[in-house]
């Protein structure tokens, strides 16, 4: 063992990080919006949210990779912003986190959904700001489920094949994540390694599963 | 003072609302989905009026024409609900001390204690909500609306969730506080005896209207219409038609049976509306000197009868030539238990009874309101 290659491993980690801190500030106001707002095509945008659930990864990879690439206004922006996404790590947290958005959305919202909206009224009439309310009242009170969101997106972005292998590729040491890394090492057939891996990755997908479900239930309590 | 003028379209009606509220109580009473908290909501800014002018102390809290429509946070009022809605994630100190803002810690610190003692919670800073008996999470509601010393406290329904004795130590809380309250505070009620009990003014709330804004007394003992007689309680409807009328009584005709009132504001020859109080139905001792008739005396019997335990509810069938009404009862009755031990009604169903006048309420026009007495005067 003593040529093993952490680095799928680390590199998985760090996407997972990166993807799910994404998610976070993308979804969470996604999620209060859909929970607490009445506007015109809500339910569309909240399908369109859900979208990567049920898409194949490849196709949103494939979504991805036009959007970012080097041929899109956004892909060239990118480029000369100085953090192109294509081929590199970063490109596989936009892809990893695409396709857990979904997760921490729905469970954010229902999160959301399950204060009892009267709490705020009576904070406002108590002379604080929205904003104030908001950190005080409105966020603690769905964290439970937002953190039960995490787990969940953490994990699924942990594990994402499909979009990342299109957006980011199968570079060694570059882009070359866990669940990419299994499937060379099956192709290679480098069977023991493979165990291991594999082990791992579910050791940690079994415990965050249990802290999803610990935190949900804390919810629905 | 509180000023509301106010209109919002509702889903079933239009709420219509003109009102004066001075510091101390008034009870807003009426059915459930009257309309009572939704103006509670618009005068705490939670709801937005269609139109109207909300002021308090001479501060426009909402006007439509000048399209003001001040936030919550800016209307200092104190606001506590049916289910006290305290912030399950804090202590209680934490709740009491939500709306203190700009102060520094220790004085924070001072005033919920203050707010704690007040309510006789003293020590119980370090509680959650989820620790506390439901009275006890309602009287840390109110001490968090009262420690920021509102100019205005909202109260809808604050008793409701409670069980009788804790509804009625709050109740003597509230006595209690009340003669300390130098603000107007609005008290969502459905329930006559507590906003009796705790109000100065009771305004009468149906359908989005205000169909009477008086005193208790008034409200319950000279109801302004048939429509707040029964709302405050009132039983005995009858359909009539005034037969005379001088300065001292008014003399009403109703089936066989002439009925005198106290000067009423009707003409003669007018079809009125009456409604007796029950509880203001005399039966006549039977060991009563012989004498001339007591007023609106009239002869029945007991047709039926129930029981609370503390009052009897006799429905009293009159003899033949004086019945008021078709049915089989004309009368309902309402007597003490004690009375009606002494009186030994359990074993005596034949008895005389005197109305008197001060319990008959006169009002205005025929019955076409109400279905169950039309066709008998149009």
């Amino acid at each position: 063992m003593t040529n093993f290659d952490w680095f799928p491993l680390w590199l998985s980690l760090r996407v997972a990080t990166l993807a799910t801190v994404l998610v976070l500030l993308a979804g969470i106001p996604l999620a209060w919006l859909l929970a607490r707002r009445n506007f015109p095509g809500k339910e569309l945008l909240a399908a369109l949210a859900s979208l990567p659930l049920v898409l194949p990864p490849t196709v949103l990879g494939y979504y991805l990779l036009v959007m970012l690439g080097n041929q899109s206004p956004l892909g060239q922006w990118l480029n000369q912003a100085g953090i192109p996404l294509v081929f590199t790590w970063r490109g596989a947290a936009v892809a990893a986190s695409v396709a857990a958005f979904p997760l921490l959305l729905q469970t954010a919202r229902a999160g959301f959904e399950s204060i009892d909206t009267r709490l705020e009224a009576v904070a406002r009439t108590l002379g604080r700001s929205n904003f104030y309310i908001f950190w005080r009242v409105t966020l603690p009170l769905a964290w439970p489920g937002i953190l039960a969101g995490i787990a969940l997106t953490f994990a699924r972005a942990l594990g994402d094949f499909g979009a990342t292998l299109m957006v980011a590729g199968n570079i060694p040491n570059r882009t070359q994540t866990m669940s990419i890394y299994i499937y060379d090492l099956v192709q290679a057939n480098k069977m023991g390694e493979a165990n291991l891996m594999v082990l791992l990755m579910t050791v940690v997908a079994v415990t965050l599963l249990i802290v999803a479900r610990r935190l949900s239930q804390r919810v629905l309590r | 003072m509180l000023n509301i003028r106010l209109r919002k379209r509702l889903e079933n009606f239009t709420l219509e609302l003109e009102l004066a509220a001075p510091p101390g109580i008034t009870a807003l009473f009426g059915h459930s989905g009257a309309g009572k908290s939704m103006t509670l909501a618009c005068v705490a800014g939670l709801n937005r009026p269609d139109a109207g002018r909300i002021t308090l102390n001479g501060d426009v809290l909402y006007d439509s024409e000048r399209n003001i429509n001040l936030p919550p946070q800016r209307r200092t009022v104190g606001y506590v609900m049916q289910d006290y809605l305290l912030f399950p994630h804090l202590s209680v100190a934490q709740n009491i001390a939500f709306g203190l803002t700009g102060l520094a810690q220790s004085e924070k610190g001072r005033l919920v204690t203050e707010a704690l003692q007040r309510v006789e919670l003293a020590g119980f800073e370090q509680r959650r909500p989820a620790e506390l008996s439901g009275g006890q999470q309602q009287r840390v509601a109110l001490a968090r609306a009262l420690v920021t010393r509102p100019r205005l406290l909202l109260l809808d329904e604050p008793f409701s969730a409670l069980d009788g004795p804790t509804r009625a130590l709050l109740r003597r809380d509230l006595l209690r506080l009340r003669a300390e309250l130098d603000i107007p505070a609005l008290f969502v009620t459905h329930d006559l005896a507590e906003a009796y009990l705790l109000a100065d003014q009771i305004a009468v709330i149906e359908a989005g209207r205000l169909l009477q804004l008086g005193p208790p007394e008034t409200v319950v003992y000279h109801p302004a219409s048939r429509a707040v007689a029964e709302l405050t309680g009132g039983s005995n409807f009858f359909s009539g038609r005034v037969i005379a009328q001088n300065p001292t009584e008014t003399v009403i005709q109703v089936g066989p049976v002439q009925l005198t009132t106290p000067p009423a504001p009707v003409k003669p020859g007018e079809p009125v509306q009456l409604s007796i109080r029950a509880e203001r139905v005399m039966l006549i001792r039977k060991d009563a000197p012989v004498g001339p008739p007591r007023e609106n005396q009239v002869q029945g019997c007991i047709a039926n009868e129930l029981t609370d335990g503390f009052n009897h509810t006799l429905f009293f069938r009159l003899d033949e030539g004086q019945r008021l009404r078709e049915g089989g009862y004309d009368l309902e009755i309402m007597l003490p238990t004690y009375v009606y031990e002494r009186l030994g009604v359990a074993h005596d169903k034949q008895w005389s009874a005197t109305i008197k006048r001060e319990a008959v309420h006169v009002f205005h026009g025929e019955a076409q309101n109400f279905s169950q007495e039309s066709g008998d005067t149009s």
